[in-house]
């Protein structure tokens, strides 16, 4: 059987010169799909890293945000690395995007740690509420999981088209400040911001 | 229906209409289902745009400016895409077209008078002492990098200039090579805010090796806050 290299292993990272610790082999890259669905397939070892440098930092940036914990995150990441490598051969692209399915791996996983903060209940009453709450964190969890997906796919947008949304959402500027801001005429700016939201919401439907 | 004019749909969806206009849209929408559900869908997008956390924000690289979208000459703008998410065409072409000593950042227009913080990038242990670089923070999200008495590059390598924290937050900010002379300069574009990480790093890459970071870094220097 072959072994993951993780990023942290010595073969994907050597050693840096200096002590400093910082080594890396991570960067955000647009994600060769047809290699990566070849490394899942053939379970390479080297998936780990063409998955992190992909689409890592939105990994890693939901479960953060989920877990409210830097730490907790990266060991669920690792772990979201380490399923897909050892799932990566069951992996269907019909069925759903590799952002979609890594993504339903990080949620699942995030779950699992939020489970095991919570005490086990000896009262029922309290038992049924903390299923409630279960029914509330997986909602959370998902919702969650959208939203990190779409921050990903607006980097699929036409650079302009990207930009106009980040000044209007990201910004909170109005669509005449923008206007102004740019020189962009302003029945222009609208066309734009009207085609952006609809390309991004093409784009979501793709992922569903 | 639905292609109707897009503007009131879009100042709908943005809520950018007076009392009066938004009503008459509403109106519209009880009367057209298609362009109803076309308004839902976009209002759900933008209700995800409106609550998306800094941090999803940030992975896009740098904030847009007036001058990212007012005066991007198309081509600019195709170099940037090119440059930022495929590293290893970077790295490829980079060799190629640095082959005869120009930067990459020679290809991208120079500010008149770089100013800003200025970082010196030292010589890490296996490196000559005497190597060293020079990195000035300029206006409007760019770098101006001038290295000296580097080792020249040979074929099949180059060197890298990365933003970095730690191994899993780093990012490639420019490839380049370096002739007899040692000397280099850059002018390029960050991807995103230098203050979001700790250093400046120059590693000496190889061609045939992946495009990540190939752990024999040469200079560094912390990045000031």
């Amino acid at each position: 059987m072959s072994t993951l290299a993780i990023a942290t292993g010595p073969r994907s990272a050597p050693a840096v010169r200096q002590a400093g610790g910082v080594p890396s082999r991570l960067r955000r890259a647009e994600p060769d799909e047809p290699r990566l669905l070849r490394q899942l397939a053939q379970r390479d070892p080297d998936v780990a890293a063409t998955i992190q440098s992909a689409y890592g930092r939105i990994l890693l940036g939901y479960l953060r945000q989920l877990l409210d914990d830097g730490g907790a995150a990266e060991d669920v990441l690792q772990q979201v690395l380490l399923e897909a490598w050892q799932r990566g051969a069951s992996f269907d692209p019909a069925r759903a995007s590799v952002l979609t399915w890594l993504m339903t791996i990080a949620r699942s996983r995030a779950i699992d740690v939020l489970r095991r903060r919570v005490p086990e209940p000896h009262d029922p009453a309290l038992a049924t509420a903390l299923l409630d709450r279960e029914g509330a964190v997986e909602d959370h969890a998902g919702a969650l999981a959208e939203r990190w997906q779409l921050a990903y796919l607006l980097s699929k947008l036409p650079s302009d088209h990207a930009d106009l949304l980040r000044m209007r959402f990201e910004l909170a500027m109005s669509q005449t400040e923008i206007a102004e801001q740019t020189g962009i005429p302003l029945g222009t700016v609208k066309t734009r911001m009207v085609r952006a939201l609809e390309q991004l919401r093409g784009l979501m439907e793709q992922e569903r | 229906m639905s292609r109707e004019p897009q503007e009131p749909i879009g100042d709908y969806v943005l809520g950018e209409l007076s009392e009066e206009e938004r009503r008459r849209v509403q109106q519209r929408l009880r009367e057209d289902p298609l362009l109803r559900d076309r308004v839902e869908g976009l209002e759900a997008i933008a209700g995800m745009l409106e609550s998306l956390p800094p941090e999803a924000w940030e992975t896009l690289g740098p904030r847009p400016g007036p001058v990212t979208v007012r005066d991007r000459a198309p081509w600019r703008s195709s170099l940037r895409q090119w440059l930022r998410p495929r590293p290893a065409l970077v790295a490829g072409a980079c060799a190629l077209l640095l082959g005869a000593g120009i930067g990459i950042g020679v290809l991208i227009e120079r500010p008149a008078s770089p100013s800003g913080p200025t970082v010196v990038l030292h010589a890490l242990a296996g490196a000559a002492p005497s190597e060293r670089a020079l990195a000035r923070m300029t206006p409007g999200g760019r770098m101006v990098l001038s290295v000296e008495r580097l080792p020249p590059t040979g074929p099949g390598s180059f060197y890298e200039l990365w933003l970095m924290t730690n191994l899993h937050d780093l990012v490639a900010v420019a490839s380049f090579r370096v002739g007899a002379d040692g000397r280099a300069e850059l002018d390029v574009p960050l991807p995103v805010s230098p203050a979001r990480y700790r250093y400046l790093d120059i590693s000496l890459q190889r061609s045939s090796a992946g495009p990540g970071h190939s752990g024999d870094s040469v200079l560094r220097a912390p990045i000031p806050t």
